[in-house]
């Protein structure tokens, strides 16, 4: 494909993407119009003289009338979501798309990602790197077979067939259908592609259960047609399962493997991935519905480990701070218990490291505390228990002081106990420089934390969905 | 290659539905006026030039932030008794949230409702089946005179926000044409 040509499908998806903002703005213009008069009576009688002095010989008064029109403009906007579907990370697992062994990512295309026996063997396939060159396919078969993955998600209103309910038109930033751990068998789209997809509401309160026939085509670097459909729950606080079955058909630019036609079933999980009805976006954002009391895109700690370990930065250096954390796409849902303080949540990836070989890594791992507020909505005090399950086992409770600024940017201190085996994580799945056999851990730690992308909303707002069901 | 044409027909057509809205489109020739129904899409028919309002139809027609305005229309009443005008109305969302004045042209003359009081009523000018007549607004601050034909049916001050929308309703089983409109800005004195 020509530079010529690709410069102009990158053109035609900036145009496309750039309508895709998730506030759409509506303003008001008015014009009011002041009208004031001002009557001002000088009477100039006689000295000595205090009333008129009748018809014969009047006063020498003078009115003056003073008119004045003031027209000013007035303008207002009102702020809405604009759209149907917002996302962050949708991933899945596939199953029967290949005779091949598979590349095997585990249940939701995730739970596999950075173990051992994928990062470890060299002659493994996987999403993070290509199988052996002296490899056709993997040495172990898996169930799921392939990988669909995708970045940031979106959808919108379709108005065609004179508005016709419930269909929606949406892309994504990037689009991955891996076939197999063959990676001239995968498609992939990176922006240039668009679907088609037709709500059918099972369930239409929140969380929505929605079947979905969708069609899409993608052009580059993969030209490929994807028809299939969906089972969707969700989303609730930006979590969502789903439920696939289809067929892609297509071949990429950049490798001479010629055309993939593989049918697939799949079971997927996005976080951070948003779902509005229409009706959602006729409220303004700030009658908009939420369902949790935090969300975060990413959150960094950096942490005092009092057991001694060796730190993690310089690879086993001597500094202050020996451990670190980082959650990727949280989200933490009130409970009905004692006013809706206490909640439970998620992460999708939980990797904790209390010094340089003492780590371990949890996805979609288990976590409650209790929120409860020191100033304001300002600063809040949570205990909490967090529980990751796989690959790595780890137990981690604590206290954490946290700032909400109120820019997105938020702040936090922890004070906490992990404990923990790595189980099959593999820290070199994070970077090369780390080992590949990482050791258990106890510790106490101090953390401070960092959070990027944060939303913070009191329960009182995230629990009203409840009581409107 | 026909696999390929497919498959670039198929994301060409699909982004090309991206600004589909079948409530909103543009009317007039010097000026775009912007036509948003605010009633079921099938009660407007429309074209560039001229939009048939069907019986239970709406139609928002706006010129954004010419809140001053000198507005011109052809009408025709195509069946039925009639149609309302609402000058300064507040329509947000696709919803009239007030109707501001509301003028009621009809076979049997003209009304003037505001805020649900019938405030004037006359038995001219009347509408007349399948006749063109220029309906003309000015709204210049409190200033407010609209002409139906030749025939002024109001000019007074009101003391209403200026918005920059001019609804038109039609009445019961009516049918109104609305043809080429025009919206100027008042040049002051």
């Amino acid at each position: 494909m020509s530079r010529i040509i690709q410069l102009w499908i990158f053109a035609l998806m900036a145009t496309a993407l750039a309508s895709c903002a998730i506030t759409r703005t509506e303003t008001d213009y008015y014009t009011i119009t002041d009208r004031d008069t001002t009557f001002r009576e000088v009477s100039r009688n006689a000295p000595a003289t205090t009333t008129e002095n009748g018809v014969v010989f009047p006063s020498s008064r003078t009115i003056n009338v003073d008119r004045q029109t003031l027209a000013h403009d007035s303008s207002h906007d009102r702020l809405y979501p604009n759209f149907l579907r917002a996302g962050g990370i949708e991933t899945a697992g596939l199953i029967g798309t290949t005779s091949l062994n598979g590349m095997g990512p585990g249940l939701f295309g995730l739970y596999d990602l950075l173990t051992l026996d994928q990062v470890g063997d060299s002659a493994f396939g996987t999403a993070l790197k290509p199988t052996n060159t002296t490899h056709s396919q993997n040495s172990s078969s898996h169930l799921f077979k392939g990988l669909l993955f995708r970045l940031a998600p979106y959808e919108k209103r379709l108005r065609w067939f004179d508005d016709a309910p419930d269909w929606t038109i949406g892309w994504s930033a990037v689009e991955l259908l891996a076939r197999d751990e063959n990676r001239d068998h995968w498609l992939a789209s990176y922006g240039t592609n668009i679907y088609i997809r037709k709500r059918f509401f099972i369930r239409d309160r929140i969380p929505y259960i929605i079947f979905s026939p969708y069609l899409g085509a993608s052009l580059y670097p993969s030209m490929y047609g994807n028809l299939g459909a969906e089972l969707h729950v969700g989303s609730l606080a930006g979590l969502n399962f789903r439920l696939y079955a289809g067929l892609a058909s297509g071949f990429t630019w950049t490798n001479n493997a010629g055309q993939e036609t593989f049918p697939y079933l799949g079971i997927g999980f996005s976080v951070m991935d948003f779902t509005n009805t229409v009706e959602e976006t006729e409220h303004e954002w700030k009658e908009y519905v939420h369902t949790g009391i935090n969300f975060n895109v990413a959150e960094a700690s950096l942490m005092t480990v009092y057991a001694g370990y060796p730190s993690i930065i310089g690879n086993g250096g001597n500094y202050p701070v020996q451990g670190i954390q980082i959650k990727l796409g949280t989200m933490e849902i009130p409970l009905p218990i004692l006013n809706y303080h206490f909640w439970a949540g998620t992460s999708l990836i939980n990797w904790i490291a209390l010094g340089n070989i003492q780590q371990g890594l949890g996805v979609l791992p288990l976590r409650a505390g209790y929120r409860h507020y020191l100033i304001s909505d300002d600063l809040m005090l949570e205990p909490f228990i967090e529980y990751s399950y796989y690959p790595s086992s780890v137990l981690n409770a604590g206290i954490r002081l946290k700032w909400d600024t109120f820019t997105k940017y938020d702040l936090g201190l922890t004070l906490g106990f992990a404990t923990g085996s790595p189980g099959n994580f593999t820290p070199s799945a994070i970077s090369n420089s780390y080992v590949r056999n990482a050791t258990s851990f106890s510790s106490v730690y101090l953390g401070i934390s960092f959070f990027l992308g944060d939303w913070n909303y009191t329960p009182e707002v995230a629990s009203a969905w409840e009581r409107m069901q | 290659m026909r696999y390929r044409s497919i498959i670039a027909l198929v994301f060409g057509a699909s982004l090309s539905l991206l600004s589909c809205n079948p409530y909103e489109y543009g009317m007039g020739s010097d000026r775009i006026i912007k036509c948003e129904i605010l009633s079921p899409v099938h009660s407007v028919e429309h074209s560039s030039s001229e939009s048939l309002i069907k019986d239970g139809g709406s139609l928002d027609m706006s010129y954004f932030g010419l809140t001053e305005y000198s507005f011109s229309v052809d009408t025709r009443l195509e069946q039925g008794d009639g149609f309302q005008l609402l000058i300064r109305p507040v329509v947000m969302h696709g919803v009239v949230r007030d109707s501001g004045l509301v003028i009621i042209f009809s076979k049997r003359g003209v009304a003037i409702d505001s805020n649900g009081r019938i405030i004037s009523e006359k038995k001219y000018p009347t509408v007349s089946d399948g006749a063109s007549v220029l309906l003309s607004v000015k709204s210049d601050n409190t200033f407010t005179e609209i002409v139906y034909g030749c025939d002024t049916v109001y000019k007074n001050r009101l003391t209403k926000i200026e918005s920059d929308d001019i609804v038109f309703k039609t009445l019961p089983k009516s049918e109104v044409r609305v043809i080429q409109p025009e919206w100027v800005e008042v040049v002051g004195d």
